[in-house]
C-alpha cells in the first residue's frame, strides 16, 4: 500500500531507527549521554559522531564512548591506522571505546561506531574514524575494535565525553540507531512510502548501469543541508580501466584524503591534499569494485566522508581492501547532486550506485 | 500520517529490514542457515556476527552462500594485531573469512559485518570487517577486508554461518541479517 510521509513519533519493526539525534551543538559540551536504552532489549547500536574540535589548540582530544559511563579500566582496544604514509598498529588498555579524536580548535573528526550490548558476554565495538580534518589535509584514518569486559550489566546508557573540557565543541553532532524490535503495534502489509519515513535509513536513488557504459552518473535534486548524512553503496564493474570518484555538486576542486591500503602482502598509506574527488573505487581490466561511502554533507563546516572499499576484483583475487577518509573543502554550498565520476565508459554494464539517507 | 507503531509483515520499500535473527541458547551448534532467500531481487545484505566459541579450543566461524565449500573464495585483508600491521591476499578460500584470529578457546568472541552485494551476473564482491579472538579488555586483531565469490551464475538462496570445530557457534552468538527491501 503505498502511503506519503511516515512522520515522528513512529516505531517501526525489524529495521534501524534512530533513537537519538543531538543536533549540531549549538555550545560546547564536555559530555553527551543517551540514557534510558534497553541494551539486552536491543541488541545493538550504531552510533555516528561528526567531531569539531574544541578546549585548547595542540590539546589531544580523545572521544570516547562509555557503556553505563563506566570509568574505570575495563577496555580494551587493536587499531590500525595510518598517518600520511606511515601505517601502524596498537592495541592495549583503553579508557573508553574511542570514536573521534581532534587535536586543534576547528579540526573535524567523523566516526561510526557498531556495538553489540547484550550482556551474558564481554561487549564489543567495530570503529572507523577519520580525523585531523581541516581544509583539503585529513590527518588519520583508522579502523577499531574494541571490547568492554563487563558481561553482567545491561546498557542503559552511553555516555560521549571529550577528555577535555568542553572537548565537544559547537557544531559537534551524535546520533544513535538502535535495532527496533516491538511486539504490538499495527501489523502492515506490504508499505511504499512515497515521502519520508522517520528515523530510517531510506534510498532515495538506485540506478543500475544498462545498454552501454557511462562516464558518470549524477543524483540530483538532493537537500544536503536538511538531509545532512548520506551512505553511498556503489558496486562498480568495469567499462574501462579507471579510478572513481565522489563529486559533490560536481565540483572537482578542493577534496583531499587519507588512504589505507592493503595489496597482498604489501601495506601503504597516502595523504592527498588536493584533488578533485573522493575516490572510492577503479579497477583494470574487467574487473569490480565495492565500496561503501559514510558522507556527512550539511554546510558550515567541511564536508567530511569515511569509506570502506573491495577494490579491483576478479574472481578471487581481490587488488586492495582500502579504507579512507575524505574532505571537501567546501563549507558554504548545499549539496544538491552528487556525481560518480570517472574516466570515459569507466561506468560499465551492471554498475550499481545506492544513495540512502538518514532521515533525521 | 502517523503510525505510532508498525509492524511490517512484508517490508517497506527502500529501508533496511532484518530477514532473520538467532542468539544461540541452550547448546552450541555448529551452522546456522538463512534460508529462502532472493539475492537477486534483495541484492545487498548485511550481516552481522557475534560469535562465542562453543568448542573448547580454536574454532573459526565463517560464511557461505548457498554453503559452497569449494576453493571459491578470495580474501584481501589488513590486519593489526597488537604492533604488528600487515596484509594478505589469499585466492582459493573456502569461505567469506569473518575475522582474521580465529576464538582460541571456549567462550573467546569474534565480531564481525558484512556487506554483501548478492546480485548474480558478476563476481559477487564483499567488505568485511572484524575483530578476532578477544577475552576479558584484550583484542587480539581488527581486520577490515575485501572479499569475493567467484561465482556468477547462481542465485544466493541460503547463507549459511559456519564453524569449522563441532559446537563452535556458542551460546550467546547472535547472528542477523538484513536486506535491502525493494
Amino acid at each position: 500500500m503505498e502511503y506519503g510521509n511516515i512522520d515522528s513519533p513512529v516505531i517501526i519493526d525489524n529495521t534501524w531507527q534512530v533513537v537519538e539525534d543531538s543536533g549540531e551543538l549549538s555550545s560546547a559540551l564536555t559530555t553527551y549521554t543517551f540514557s534510558n536504552l534497553t541494551g539486552d532489549t536491543d541488541v545493538e547500536y550504531k552510533l555516528i559522531a561528526r567531531i569539531v574540535g574544541n578546549g585548547g589548540a595542540t590539546a589531544n582530544n580523545h572521544i570516547y564512548v562509555r557503556p553505563n559511563n563506566d570509568v574505570t579500566a575495563t577496555y580494551g582496544r587493536q587499531d590500525i591506522q595510518c598517518v600520511a604514509t606511515s601505517a601502524s598498529a596498537v592495541s592495549g588498555a583503553q579508557p573508553g571505546w574511542r570514536i573521534c579524536y581532534t587535536y586543534n580548535n576547528g579540526e573535524l573528526s567523523l566516526g561510526e561506531m557498531n556495538i553489540y550490548a547484550v550482556s551474558g558476554n564481554e561487549r564489543t565495538a567495530l570503529t572507523y574514524h577519520v580525523q585531523g580534518i581541516t581544509g583539503t589535509t585529513v590527518n588519520k584514518i583508522a579502523q577499531s575494535g574494541y571490547v568492554w569486559n563487563n558481561t553482567a550489566d545491561e546498557i542503559t546508557s552511553l555516555n560521549v565525553s571529550a577528555d577535555i573540557a568542553s572537548g565537544l565543541g559547537i557544531g559537534s553532532r551524535l546520533i544513535l540507531l538502535k535495532r527496533t524490535k516491538i511486539t504490538s503495534g499495527i501489523k502492515a502489509g506490504s508499505i511504499e512510502p512515497q515521502g519520508n519515513i522517520s528515523g530510517v535509513w531510506q534510498k532515495i536513488h538506485d540506478y543500475t548501469v544498462s545498454g552501454s557504459s557511462d562516464s558518470s552518473h549524477t543524483i540530483s535534486g538532493l537537500t544536503g543541508d536538511t538531509d545532512v548524512i548520506y551512505k553511498l553503496i556503489f558496486r562498480g564493474v568495469n567499462g574501462s580501466t579507471s579510478d572513481i570518484s565522489i563529486r559533490l555538486n560536481n565540483d572537482a576542486t578542493t577534496y583531499g584524503f587519507q588512504v589505507l591500503a592493503g595489496n597482498n602482502t604489501t601495506v601503504s598509506g597516502a595523504r592527498i591534499t588536493s584533488t578533485t574527488g573522493m575516490y572510492m573505487g577503479g579497477y583494470t581490466n574487467t574487473n569490480k569494485s565495492l565500496s561503501e561511502t559514510l558522507m556527512y554533507v550539511k554546510s558550515g563546516y567541511e564536508r567530511v566522508a569515511l569509506s570502506k572499499l573491495n577494490y579491483d576484483t576478479t574472481g578471487t583475487t581481490i587488488q586492495d581492501a582500502q579504507l579512507r577518509g575524505a574532505v571537501y573543502d567546501n563549507t558554504a554550498d548545499e549539496i544538491t547532486s552528487i556525481a560518480i565520476v570517472g574516466g570515459a565508459s569507466c561506468l560499465g554494464i551492471g554498475t550499481h550506485i545506492e544513495l540512502w539517507r538518514l532521515n533525521l | 500520517m502517523r503510525f505510532g507503531e508498525i509492524r511490517p509483515q512484508i517490508g517497506i520499500t527502500d529501508t533496511w529490514e532484518l530477514v532473520e535473527e538467532t542468539t544461540v541458547t541452550g547448546s552450541a551448534i555448529t551452522t546456522f542457515t538463512f534460508s529462502n532467500l532472493t539475492g537477486d531481487t534483495d541484492e545487498v545484505y548485511r550481516m552481522v556476527v557475534f560469535g562465542v566459541n562453543g568448542y573448547s579450543g580454536t574454532a573459526w566461524i565463517a560464511i557461505r552462500p548457498n554453503n559452497d565449500s569449494g576453493s571459491n573464495y578470495g580474501d584481501q585483508y589488513l590486519r593489526g594485531a597488537g604492533a604488528s600491521i600487515t596484509s594478505a591476499r589469499a585466492t582459493s578460500e573456502t569461505r567469506f573469512v569473518m575475522a582474521n584470529s580465529s576464538a582460541t578457546a571456549l567462550g573467546n568472541i569474534i565480531n564481525a559485518e558484512m556487506i554483501l552485494y548478492a546480485k548474480s551476473g558478476y563476481v559477487r564482491t564483499a567488505i568485511i570487517s572484524g575483530l578476532g579472538n578477544t577475552t576479558g579488555t584484550t583484542v587480539s586483531d581488527v581486520s577490515p577486508r575485501g572479499q569475493s565469490w567467484n561465482n556468477t551464475g547462481d542465485e544466493i538462496t541460503s547463507l549459511v554461518v559456519t564453524s569449522n570445530q563441532t559446537g563452535g557457534i556458542g551460546v550467546g552468538s547472535y547472528l542477523a541479517l538484513y536486506r535491502k527491501v525493494v
